[in-house]
């Protein structure tokens, strides 16, 4: 292949990858973009959309990416005049970090276990935690439900934490990193005399570090976008997260769902930016990339 | 890529710590921006129903006196809103016109009296002759004659009385002049009244205009005290004589007796009448009701656990009127210890939240 042909070839990779960029990055840009428009603005144009506008109305809503006039009123107003939002956003925090701190302490000794240890039945039982890994979770609520409502946990966090912490995605994460570590270590650091727990932590949990990033930020993802747990676990409007929050205060106050969701993504993105290196290289090391 | 590290960093603790800070400060933030009201709590028991008002005394009956004769008024001895008793003297008439008629039919009298005993003489001499037709008609003539007589001696009889007792009008009342039409000079005509006298025996009364609603407890041959505007302050008793309805609606005229010596008309008299309705329930003053289809309704306050907190909220409450007088009223449909709202800053709907 000449270096001209091999030129072509990757702008138009180049093309492709931006325009496929430009479709996924599209939404978000719409919504912190209009998250600068006043809150009379987003309802004159979007009005039409939502509240039985005429279809003609709703086929002549154009988008708009360029405010008239940039405000900041809409974060104003959701930051100063409705403390529902911080409300449900702390929710979102109470409920988002047990379960990441959980899922780390369980997933790496779990992890550890299925990787570095002998012990009888591993490779079964840890089909079994493959097989609720493929379990699409929706699956699982109605079990996940049972087993709340006999440990009375109905209707409070403990219900959406624990099965949270103890999720199978953790641990296989963990464990295919930890297969990475080579025998080798383990080996050498046993002639040296060290017990299991001292291997864990002093070998396998700094080698796995990368490891660890990657889950808690998946995990975060996760566990910060839950819809479906608050909705079935918590019957009270007030202990809901922000996520299902969210999909409420666009029926009330148009005008500032756009504020309300770039408030929403902040973290998550703030989050993923920190962590990005870790995670690729997390993913990569426990030979998952897909 | 360290720099870049740290800047996200500490992006991500300055949106934590900035979102926790607007947290700490919501309440304080929201209660800004609230609407201010100011509650009450209604007070229990009947309706206080208070009629009072201020009226000028009138006399319930005026005298009125008018002259014996069309004469000249000599001499005024009273002016008007004076005292008086009975039978002092009110207008010394010139009665010298009358005077001379009565020297006139005096006179007259006299002639009637000469032609009669003419008549005698002619009488004695017919006798003596035998024209039994002439005496017949003589006598007959004489008859006449006397009766003329008898009629000219009541009339100067009626002049003599007009003059004597009409030449000085007194008062026939004890009471106060209200009115006085004649001037020293001047001819009083008999056809009008030259004074009216306020008639003290008749009594006096005022009348003073309430709220229906305030008067409903009223009854005729009601007592009250009236406050008389006298130097020094005296109050007397005064009796409910008319309840009326004034012609605007809405509101009565009440009109009180007052039977009571050293009364003047036009006296400025005041009344306060305090009475409780029968109806028991809570007061609620009637600016704070509002009304809508389903019937009238006032904001309560309610304290409700917040997200952040307790908040107080307004809600519509519905309310019966028992009762009402011209600023209250009496209703069931509330608690006790709940709170109304009395004025707000802002408009306020049900459901607003609310600081007080």
């Amino acid at each position: 292949m000449t270096a001209a042909l091999r030129h072509i070839v990757t702008s138009f990779k180049v093309i492709f990858l931006v325009l496929i960029a430009a479709a996924i990055l599209f939404p978000v840009v719409l919504t912190a973009s209009n998250s600068f428009m006043s809150e009379d603005e987003i309802s004159r144009h979007y009005d039409a959309l939502n509240s039985g506008g005429s279809a003609s109305a709703r086929e002549h809503t154009a988008i708009r990416l360029i405010p008239e006039s940039v405000t900041l009123s809409q974060f104003g107003e959701v930051l100063l005049a409705r403390p529902k939002f911080l409300l449900h956003f702390w929710n979102s925090v109470k409920l988002t970090l047990p379960i990441i701190l959980g899922q780390a302490v369980v997933g790496t000794l779990a992890g550890f276990a299925f990787a570095k240890l002998a012990f009888p039945g591993r490779d079964k039982l840890f089909f079994v935690y493959l097989l609720a890994m493929l379990m699409p979770f929706q699956v699982t609520l109605v079990p996940n439900y049972l087993i709340a409502d006999k440990l009375g946990l109905l209707n409070s966090y403990g219900a959406i934490v624990f099965p949270g912490i103890f999720a199978s995605f953790g641990v296989f994460l963990l464990r295919q990193f930890m297969m990475g570590i080579p025998d080798a270590y383990m080996e050498a650091v046993k002639i040296d005399g060290a017990g299991y727990f001292r291997a864990f932590l002093h070998i396998a949990l700094p080698l796995a570090k990368p490891g660890i990033a990657a889950l808690i930020l998946l995990s975060f993802v996760d566990n910060w976008n839950m819809v479906e747990q608050p909705i079935l676990f918590l019957t009270e409007q007030i202990r809901q997260p922000l996520s299902v929050y969210l999909a409420n205060i666009a029926e009330g106050a148009r005008g500032v769902a756009f504020a309300a969701s770039v408030l929403y993504m902040t973290p998550m993105v703030l989050i993923f930016l920190y962590g990005e290196e870790h995670l690729v290289e997390g993913i990569q090391m426990s030979g998952i990339k897909g | 890529m360290q720099r870049r590290k740290k800047t996200l960093r500490w992006m991500i603790g300055l949106f934590f710590t900035l979102l926790l800070a607007l947290t700490f400060l919501s309440n304080t933030i929201q209660g800004m921006s609230l609407p201010k009201v100011s509650v009450e709590k209604p007070e229990t028991g009947g309706l206080d129903l208070d009629v009072s008002g201020e009226g000028f005394l009138q006399s319930a009956h005026t005298a009125q006196l008018f002259p014996e004769g069309d004469w000249k008024v000599e001499k005024i001895h009273i002016s008007k809103n004076d005292r008086v008793s009975q039978g002092d003297p009110l207008i010394t008439f010139d009665t010298s016109s009358t005077k001379r008629t009565l020297e006139d039919e005096k006179t007259r009298y006299e002639q009637e009296r000469i032609q009669l005993e003419k008549m005698a003489d002619q009488l004695k001499m017919l006798l003596r002759s035998d024209d039994t037709t002439g005496v017949d008609n003589l006598k007959r003539d004489i008859e006449m004659q006397q009766l003329d007589m008898q009629m000219q001696q009541r009339k100067i009889g009626d002049l003599q009385k007009q003059i004597t007792e009409g030449g000085m009008l007194t008062s026939p009342v004890y009471g106060v002049i209200t009115s006085l039409n004649a001037a020293e000079g001047a001819a009083a005509g008999r056809g009008q009244p030259v004074i009216e006298i306020a008639d003290d025996a008749s009594g006096y009364q005022f009348s003073i205009t309430a709220n229906s609603d305030d008067a409903a407890m009223l009854r005729i041959g009601d007592k009250a005290k009236v406050h008389l505007d006298e130097e020094p302050r005296r109050s007397v008793e005064g009796i409910i004589s008319e309840i009326e309805d004034e012609p605007e609606g809405g509101s009565k005229k009440i009109t009180f007796d007052l039977k009571d010596a050293n009364l003047q008309p036009g006296l400025k008299a005041a009344v306060s009448i305090t009475s409780q309705s029968k109806s028991f329930g809570m007061q609620i003053p009637k600016s704070v009701l509002e009304e809508d289809n389903n019937g009238y309704y006032i904001y309560t306050v309610s304290e409700k656990d917040g997200p952040l907190g307790a908040a107080y909220y307004v809600s519509k409450t519905y309310i019966t009127i028992k009762d009402e007088n011209g600023d209250t009223v009496v209703t069931d449909g509330l608690m006790p210890n709940e709170q109304y709202v009395k004025e707000s800053s802002e408009p306020i709907s049900d459901g607003d939240r609310v600081r007080y």
